[in-house]
């Protein structure tokens, strides 16, 4: 069964395959844009597949932290949905810059050169939300993965997950404000982060009831939230119409009456009917995204080109394979032949499939988050302070609210690893170890390579010759070919001509008149016993300057 | 632990080894030419400036670099008994009028004019070091990168010397 | 190590096709006559100092276009594309109706970017390469840009342009100007009010006269040189000698109405006070 579902999830990734490298040669040509439409379909699947990675993390986290029981397979399943989608979703930002190579600049911290990324941005504070939410979903699924073998690790599970919690409803806040703090008026909408978190939610509940049917799974609850959803977003997509005017049938027909059909118990109860239902969500919503990410005034679905097609497709094929590879491989790998997903697999597990074992959390000890806290809570003062106090080369400078959106992640990111690191490399085996100690070696190298910026390559221009066209002119050649024997000021420069020199004649205004101008000026030009000629090098007019300027010096002197 | 150990060096030397591969390339001020010249010989110690050779330096952008009419203002005389003087002249009276050609050291979105700098009391040696170790500058082997112009931008490199606050923001250097 | 980071070549034109002057007074051409509708204006006060920290107290450059004298012949486009080198657009992207001329025409206007004291292009940049200088220049550092496009997407009246193909590599880019840079596929770019004659003019004067307050008298940029009615105003908004505050304090001054709450630097004029 889940060989066909590879199967399937590979033909779609290299339908795509031929989009993808498209894209990423051609760049942001390569899909629909146009005047006003300057993201088009990379961010709108990134913000698909990063709502469908919110789905897992709340089933999973968010059911534990608020005492729901849930099965376990279903939270592994939903957890692992999580890792996928956040793999898929971060292609998608790399694939849309114009630059790819210049992503790092993103980073709010210093580089060689002094430069810092505008933690003014939305773009910024994704950035860092969303690495810190899959590094910090990974450990979360690592140690709810290993828990059951390794009983230690049930006490963190818990804690993790209100970790977990206010992280993800933040992340998709800030993805919503990507758009909310934009002038572009299809944007507007102050509530923004309740719309996208509530559709987030919706198509990540499709996307779990849709994977645990693979399973041969169903949770009764899921469903009914789908179903109460689909009227929080009809409520949603009316508003649109009333505030703005803007209506999809397609996304409201798909996304809030077919879910309806769950009210009937023929397609309730038959898989498939709930299959329906739930793709039925997906492509909602997937269409929702793109229509409203491409705010242009044409209608925006009807400028699909094959590309935009190919991107789905591989962001598909990338899920499912990644998903099913996973669950057919590499679960048995990590985990032995007794564990399913991190369940300890009996022998009467056949005859349940309706509800499957159903684990109450523990009863936690929360005690064991102080310390991570204190500590998370420590780092993300200093980096604020840091931050703040930066010499920028932005003239206007950042405040404390800038940099805020940035604390919760970097919290929970130091509260997560400190909490969890050691019991997890405590558990884990040589190949495991060695692996991160590869890891961090490659992570230091890209930390390097950011940091240094590499170099930019030299103009091929060359310096001409000098001409001279300051203003200062007669001063400026004065001082540049006069000056060394006959001194800045008129007299000797002492030290250059009594060492090397034959002494030149003392210019005093006396000797001047008595020689006359036109004399002096033919002596400049056609030079002297010692004195080089200068036609050619100066003009008449400059070389008459020039006896004028020795005058000025001489009779400056007396 | 020593995986630990190992981890935490590996990430380490990666850091200081990518920095040192990515790093932005020492922009080389010595240009090519095939006559033989020696700073040391021309500094200070016989009373030249460096603007009476680098004339732009004064006031403009550029700094230049001497064509052999203007080496010739001075050398058309023996200017010493040492006996490689008469090799000199003869490497100059064939050279061609221009010796030397310079490149521009700096990518093409960066503006930098000496003579501003000079008007605000650079020295030449605090840049380019002094005419005793012309081809060594301040930061360290010909390395002119961003982060020292804007450590002396900002106040940092040369404090005591009274500097005005120069710019730091982009658009004071770049295009 | 020429590999990845911030390597790329720069665009260098040897061996690449050069276009004829010709094309792009074609191409000028060819945007006037698909010239945009015009904006809805609103009256504004004259620009004063910018209200940020570290802005200057002497200079805020600015323009003014006087629509009673422009008649929307297109010089001003065609010069601001010789002093910038400003590439030509393939076919496809004509068709797509985008060209990458900074000036463009709506509705007999000739509009740039105005160069907001408030930009939100400038706080929605991710890396910082839109910034704003404190003599009121809004600037794009072409090195710093990594093509997120957000500030395209948040320019409320869509001044600036994105190099969504490599013009030399397509022989579509001439280097008119060689105190410009060429820019590289994958950034974006905009009306500079001619950063590079400013740094020029301010250079040679502060290393010739160095006790001089620079004020930035006498400078012009292209447009405002090669428009034939004078109706392109460049000037400092501080400096009360200046051609600009001149003729824009009898005049009433207006902006686009969706920009007109950012403090715009550069306003149209019309009718008498």
């Amino acid at each position: 069964m889940y060989r066909i579902l590879v199967y399937i999830g590979v033909a779609l990734l290299l339908l795509g395959a031929f989009a993808f490298g498209v894209s990423l040669w051609e760049g942001p040509t390569a899909w629909h844009t146009d005047v006003r439409t300057f993201w088009g379909i990379p961010i709108s699947l990134f913000v698909l597949w990063i709502g469908l990675a919110h789905a897992g993390t709340l089933i999973s986290a968010i059911f534990l932290a608020l005492g729901y029981p849930l099965g376990r397979r279903t939270s592994m399943v939903a957890e692992l949905s999580t890792l996928c989608s956040l793999a898929v979703a971060a292609l998608f930002p790399l694939v849309h810059l114009g630059i790819i190579e210049n992503f790092y600049m993103v980073v709010p911290f210093l580089d060689a050169r002094g430069n810092f990324s505008n933690l003014r941005s939305p773009l910024v504070w994704d950035f860092c939300c969303i690495s810190v939410y899959g590094l910090v979903s990974l450990l979360f699924f690592a140690t709810h993965l290993f828990s059951e073998k390794f009983p230690d690790l049930k006490k963190l599970i818990r804690p993790m997950a209100w970790l977990l919690f206010p992280l993800v409803l933040w992340v998709h806040t800030i993805v919503s404000l990507d758009f909310a703090v934009t002038f572009v008026p299809q944007w507007r909408g102050a509530f923004f982060p309740l719309y996208f978190i509530a559709g987030a939610i919706y198509s990540g509940l499709a996307l779990v009831i849709i994977l645990l049917t693979a399973e041969h799974c169903r949770v009764r609850v899921l469903e009914k939230l789908m179903l109460g959803l689909s009227w929080f977003m009809a409520f949603f997509w009316l508003w649109e119409f009333l505030l703005k005017g803007s209506f999809s049938f397609e996304v409201v027909f798909l996304g809030a009456v077919v879910p309806q059909l769950m009210w009937l118990r023929v397609i309730r109860e038959n898989a498939f009917g709930r299959l329906l239902v739930a793709f039925s969500v997906l492509v909602s919503l997937g269409l929702e995204r793109y229509i409203l990410v491409t705010p242009s005034e044409y209608n925006a679905a009807e400028y699909f080109s094959w590309t935009d097609l190919g991107l789905v497709s591989f962001s598909l094929g990338l899920f499912t394979t990644l998903f099913f590879v996973f669950r057919a491989k590499f679960s048995s790998l990590l985990e032995g032949e007794d564990v399913v997903m991190g369940e300890i697999v009996l022998q009467q597990d056949e005859s349940d499939k309706e509800s499957e074992k159903v684990t109450l959390p523990e009863k936690n000890d929360f005690s064991i988050l102080r310390l991570p806290l204190l500590i998370g809570v420590l780092v993300t003062l200093l980096y604020v302070v840091w931050a703040v106090s930066v010499e920028n080369t932005n003239l206007a400078p950042l405040s404390v609210v800038n940099v805020a959106p940035l604390c919760l992640p970097l919290l929970v990111l130091v509260a997560c690893f400190t909490l969890c690191a050691r019991p997890l490399w405590g558990i884990s085996g040589k190949r495991v170890k060695l692996v991160c100690a590869v890891l961090a070696g490659i992570l230091g190298c890209l930390a390097g390579a950011f940091w240094a910026g590499g170099s930019s390559d030299v103009s091929s221009g060359v310096v001409s010759v000098q001409e001279v066209d300051s203003p200062k002119t007669v001063e400026f050649i004065w001082s540049s070919r006069c000056a060394s024997c006959h001194g800045q000021d008129g007299k000797f420069n002492e030290k250059f001509v009594r060492e090397f020199y034959p002494l030149p004649q003392k210019l005093t205004p006396v000797r001047l008149d008595t020689l006359g101008e036109d004399s002096l000026v033919k002596v400049i030009l056609d030079g002297r016993v010692n004195m080089n000629p200068y036609r050619g090098r100066v003009s008449e007019d400059e070389a008459r300057g020039l006896v004028r300027y020795m005058r000025h010096l001489a009779g400056e002197g007396e | 632990m020593k995986y630990l150990m190992a981890g935490l060096l590996a990430l380490l030397c990666g850091f200081f080894l990518a920095d040192f591969l990515f790093r932005q390339q020492a922009s080389e001020v010595k240009t090519p030419g095939n006559i033989p010249f020696d700073h040391a010989l021309h500094g200070d110690s016989i009373g030249l400036d460096c603007s009476h050779c680098h004339t732009g330096v004064t006031y403009q952008a550029h700094a230049y670099l001497p064509s052999k009419t203007d080496c010739m203002d001075c050398h058309r005389l023996p200017l010493t008994e040492n006996p490689g003087i008469e090799k000199l002249d003869s490497a100059l009276s064939r050279a061609e009028e221009f010796p030397w050609v310079h490149k521009r050291v700096l990518p093409e979105h960066v503006v930098f004019h000496h003579g501003l700098h000079f008007a605000a009391g650079v020295q030449c040696s605090d840049c380019h070091g002094s005419t005793e170790k012309i081809q060594k500058n301040r930061y360290g082997g010909e390395r002119f990168t961003m982060q020292s112009c804007l450590d002396c931008h900002s106040g940092k490199t040369f404090e005591g010397r009274g500097f005005k606050k120069a710019a730091i923001h982009c658009g004071a250097c770049h295009r | 190590m020429q590999v990845l980071w911030g390597c790329r070549r720069l665009p260098d034109l040897s061996g690449a096709k050069v276009p004829e002057i010709a094309e792009f007074e074609r191409e000028v051409r060819l945007a006037l006559s698909r010239a945009k509708g015009a904006f809805d204006l609103v009256q504004v006060p004259m620009p004063g100092a910018l209200d940020v920290h570290g802005a200057s107290s002497l200079n805020r450059f600015g323009m003014a276009i006087d629509l009673d004298a422009c008649d929307g012949c297109g010089k001003c486009i065609l010069a601001c594309m010789q002093e910038n080198n400003i590439p030509l657009s393939s076919k496809g992207e004509r068709d797509a109706g985008r060209f990458m001329h900074w000036i463009e025409m709506h509705g007999g206007a000739p509009a740039m970017c105005f160069h907001c004291g408030n930009a939100p292009c400038e706080k929605v940049c991710p890396t910082g390469a839109a910034s704003h200088t404190p003599d009121g220049l809004s600037t794009m550092m072409y090195k710093r840009c990594t093509g997120s496009r957000f500030c395209g997407a948040n320019c409320p009246v869509g001044a600036r342009k994105f190099n969504y193909v490599d013009s030399v590599k397509e022989g579509l880019a001439r280097k008119f100007n060689p105190e410009v840079p060429l820019r590289s596929k994958g950034v974006m770019e905009k009306c500079s009010l001619c950063l590079q004659r400013l740094q020029d003019h301010k250079h040679t004067q502060m290393a010739t006269r160095p006790g001089v307050e620079w004020r930035g008298s006498g400078l012009k940029t292209a447009c405002s040189e090669a428009c034939p009615k004078n109706a392109i105003i460049f000037g400092n908004w501080l400096d009360q000698d200046s051609p600009l505050v001149q003729e824009a304090k009898h005049r009433n001054l207006y902006v686009p109405r969706e920009i007109a709450n950012l403090d715009p630097s550069v306003v149209y004029m019309r009718g008498r006070r």
